[in-house]
């Protein structure tokens, strides 16, 4: 264990003797300072029930609150329905403490846009899509398909269904404590709710440093804003440079180690070949795990201080991006074996990861492709002739009649990338593994059964498998090299 | 020598490269307590020879022992100090957390390395550098730091690669003494150099290889020994007699003022005198020569194409 912590100690000596990790651990610091320089303030009331229900934009990033789940929400589907919620007339009863356990009332008044029936898929892309919902009212469709049972038809709608189904969906995507919901008009409703279940769902105005600079656009509830930093600016930009950096400084542990004059000095000590190169590989990933310990746990730790919010799933992103590591490592240590070269240790495991990368995305695109099921499309011919004015069949017949599906990718494309993609490190699937860890705890219900919905469709045994199938196999080729070789 | 005090030994130990034979069947032994020299041009062998000994390199064919163990075993190496030539320490050390690492790996205690860390840089004089990064020291310094990281651990057997290489001439005599006072503690130095004054120094044996094939091995008094060679010097403006020499079957060659007078025997000297002293002539010289071992060394090697050992090598017998 001596000999462990020496060749641990060594190659901590060689990592912080080069520029790149002080200036990681800088950058870093900066990053905690700045996410610690940022103050929440929860907004007032009025104005932070319509942020808690913004009107839909975008049917590519659909909001928890048009996301409708059948079986009541039991079902693992996730379908969109576009109808907007619009919000007015807001009455708090403030309690003199935090706005959001203040005792609240507002009218939701629904309006159908027309349009949804989109089942979504685990890759947050299209999976169905149904026409015929196009043409119908957006908000009965989705009142009627929550409340399907399961295999069996959807029941026809009504009032109370209706609001047992608004009920539901304000739970899931808002976290309001509802205490009440009645009809007071068409499709207009009044709710009542004994503030929020949590700080994390009520919209915070963020600024930075300390107040000094108003960050208006970013208003929205905390755990979103909580979920930005951390998911996007850490776990997605600040990944990438940790791994970026960890590549570029371990590239050169193992070349320098076996430098002529050098090599002839470390074969001579004490230790088998095969623990000298173990014992490199494992200090390598140390140096990440401690880059991206310094980096998360900063980041975590001012999150937590400023807001009270110590949500783990941050800190364990570490050795999740550890992990990720390790198979790139792997890798540069078989290239820095073989070729006793820094540079092309960098190159060649670059080149490994964007491949990789690369593998994966298309795979994913080309099942979301393949797997598109449509319903009731118009005909090609039709759309073309004049795309903006699709007139509405006048029955479900000449709708079906007309089924005429997109162009499915070439079978012989998908089954290639399918077999790159069963025999390639998965490290999309560990991108949504640890992005899962993060949202578990930031995120409403609704959004979190999006990520689950993603998380449950990657088989973890096929992705750690092959992922520890890649290191063992780089670092076997790397010590049959080195054991055998004469230096 | 008794069996049980060799160290070192090797036997019709043979090395490929390819189409390279580096090592041709060297067989020798290196006895406990003794400074051996292993001399040879660039190419020789000489490295391959320690690299096998030490587990670096692969043998190809024979044996060869290190402490009665077969080579190479990485549980030996800890009574084994190594000096490779051209060692490359890394830079971001200083010395003593170097010798710290090192010493990590030898299984030395953290209390042993305080100890000795300090005495063994004071013993190779650079003490006073050793919190200093080992970028900033001279090519001396890192070859003294070199020599005490092969020490420090008290080891047996102590290989040492050109050892002086870069160091002063003061520094060398003190590294003589260093190395004289290990064989004399029982340690066994095995040196590889160039500098053939300083094998001839301080070793008590010495092998030369050529071309991957032992040529001589022996004391340095044995290899420099030249029987039956005088050196006569005479009185300004005399001549030695050098076809009367030849009529009595002695050979002498003229070497500017002195003759190189070649006798079978101790007694034909003595007939050479006679026949100075028949003729009048006076006597100001006469010694007895001797080879230095550079003498040796360069006799057997090539000079014109040194490192590729061209030609035809010449093989001489010598008592060990």
């Amino acid at each position: 264990m001596n000999k462990f912590f020496a060749m641990l100690k060594d190659s901590y000596k060689e990592a912080v003797d080069g520029w790149i990790f002080t200036v990681m651990l800088v950058l870093a610091g900066i990053v905690s300072l700045l996410v610690f320089s940022i103050s929440y303030q929860p907004i007032p009331v009025e104005q932070a029930i319509p942020k808690m229900l913004p009107e839909m934009r975008n049917p590519g990033n659909p909001r928890p609150f048009q996301t409708v789940s059948p079986e009541r929400g039991a079902s693992p589907k996730l379908i969109i329905y576009q109808y907007n919620a619009k919000v007015d007339d807001v009455k708090a009863v403030p309690h003199g403490g935090d706005a959001w356990k203040d005792e609240v009332s507002f009218r939701l008044k629904i309006e159908s846009s027309g349009g949804g029936g989109i089942e979504v898929g685990a890759d947050n892309q299209p999976k169905k899509i149904d026409f015929q919902a196009f043409f119908r009212d957006s908000f009965t469709e989705a009142v009627r398909t929550w409340a399907a049972p399961a295999g069996d038809e959807r029941p026809p709608y009504s009032d109370a269904i209706a609001l047992e189904f608004l009920k539901h969906q304000l739970v899931v995507a808002t976290r309001l404590n509802v205490t009440g919901l009645e009809k007071i008009g068409d499709r207009e409703y009044r709710v009542t709710a004994n503030g929020a279940s949590s700080p994390l769902a009520w919209p915070h105005k963020p600024s930075l440093f300390f107040g000094a600079v108003p960050l208006s656009i970013l208003e929205m509830p905390l755990g979103d804003q909580i979920h930005l930093v951390e998911n996007t600016i850490v776990n997605g930009i600040g990944a990438w440079f940790v791994l970026m950096a960890g590549v570029i400084v371990t590239a050169g542990f193992i070349p320098n180690m076996l430098r002529k004059g050098t090599i002839d000095l470390m074969l001579t000590k004490p230790l088998a070949r095969p623990t000298i190169l173990l014992y490199k590989y494992i200090g390598g990933l140390i140096f990440v795990f401690v880059l991206a310990a310094v980096g998360y746990g900063g980041i975590w730790l001012a999150i937590g201080l400023r807001t009270g919010v110590w949500a783990p799933g941050l800190l364990w992103c570490v050795p999740g991006v550890t992990f990720y590591f390790a198979i790139l490592y792997a890798c540069s240590t078989l290239v820095g074996v073989l070729t006793r070269n820094a540079l092309v240790g960098i190159v060649v495991t670059v080149l490994f990861w964007f491949v990789v990368w690369l593998i994966g995305t298309v795979h994913n695109a080309l099942t979301v492709l393949d797997n598109l099921e449509v319903r009731g499309q118009p005909p090609r011919a039709a759309r073309k002739a004049d795309a903006k004015k699709v007139e509405k069949p006048k029955n479900d017949d000449d709708i079906d009649a007309a089924e005429d599906g997109p162009p499915k990718p070439p079978r012989t494309l998908v089954k290639v990338f399918e077999v790159l993609n069963a025999v390639t490190p998965r490290t999309k699937d560990l991108d949504t593994l640890t992005s899962n860890l993060i949202s578990r705890e930031l995120l409403s219900e609704g959004e979190q059964r999006r990520e689950g919905l993603k998380l449950r469709s990657i088989d973890w045994g096929e992705v750690l498998g092959v992922a520890g199938a890649y290191i063992v196999a780089f670092l076997g080729l790397a010590l049959l090299r080195f054991v055998t070789r004469s230096y | 020598m008794p069996v049980d005090q060799s160290v070192i030994a090797t036997d019709g130990l043979r090395k490929v490269y390819g189409s390279v034979e580096a090592l041709k069947g060297v067989s020798l032994s290196v006895n406990r307590g003794e400074i051996f020299g292993l001399l040879g041009q660039n190419g020789a062998g000489k490295s391959t020879l320690i690299k096998i000994l030490l587990g670096i390199v692969r043998k190809t064919d024979g044996n060869a022992t290190l402490l009665g163990e077969p080579a190479g075993r990485s549980d030996i190496r800890k009574r084994v100090g190594y000096l490779p030539e051209d060692h490359q320490f890394p830079q971001y050390h200083t010395g003593a957390s170097l010798l710290h690492f090192y010493g990590q790996l030898y299984g030395m205690s953290r209390a042993d390395r305080r100890r000795k860390i300090p005495e063994v840089l004071e013993t190779v004089g650079i003490r006073k550098r050793m919190d200093y990064k080992l970028r900033t020291y001279s090519k001396g310094m890192k070859q003294r730091l070199g020599i005490a990281q092969a020490i420090f651990h008290d080891p047996d057997v102590i290989f040492l690669d050109e050892p002086t290489d870069g160091v002063d001439p003061v520094g060398r005599k003190e590294l003589r003494e260093l190395f004289e006072k290990l064989r004399d503690e029982g340690k066994t130095v095995f040196v590889n150099s160039h500098l053939l004054g300083e094998v001839e120094l301080m070793c008590d044996r010495v092998a030369i290889l050529q071309r991957g094939e032992l040529m001589q091995i022996g004391t340095v008094a044995e290899l420099t020994k030249q029987e039956g060679r005088y050196v006569v010097g005479l009185a300004a403006g005399e001549e030695l007699p050098v076809d009367e020499l030849a009529r009595r079957g002695l050979r002498a060659t003229r070497h500017a003022d002195r003759w190189e007078v070649f006798i079978e025997n101790e007694e034909d000297i003595d007939r050479v005198l006679g026949l100075l002293a028949e003729r009048g002539h006076k006597l100001r010289h006469l010694i007895a020569k001797k080879q230095s071992l550079e003498d040796v060394f360069v006799e057997m090697v090539d000079q014109d194409d040194p490192g590729v050992d061209g030609r035809k090598k010449k093989t001489r017998e010598v008592g060990a």
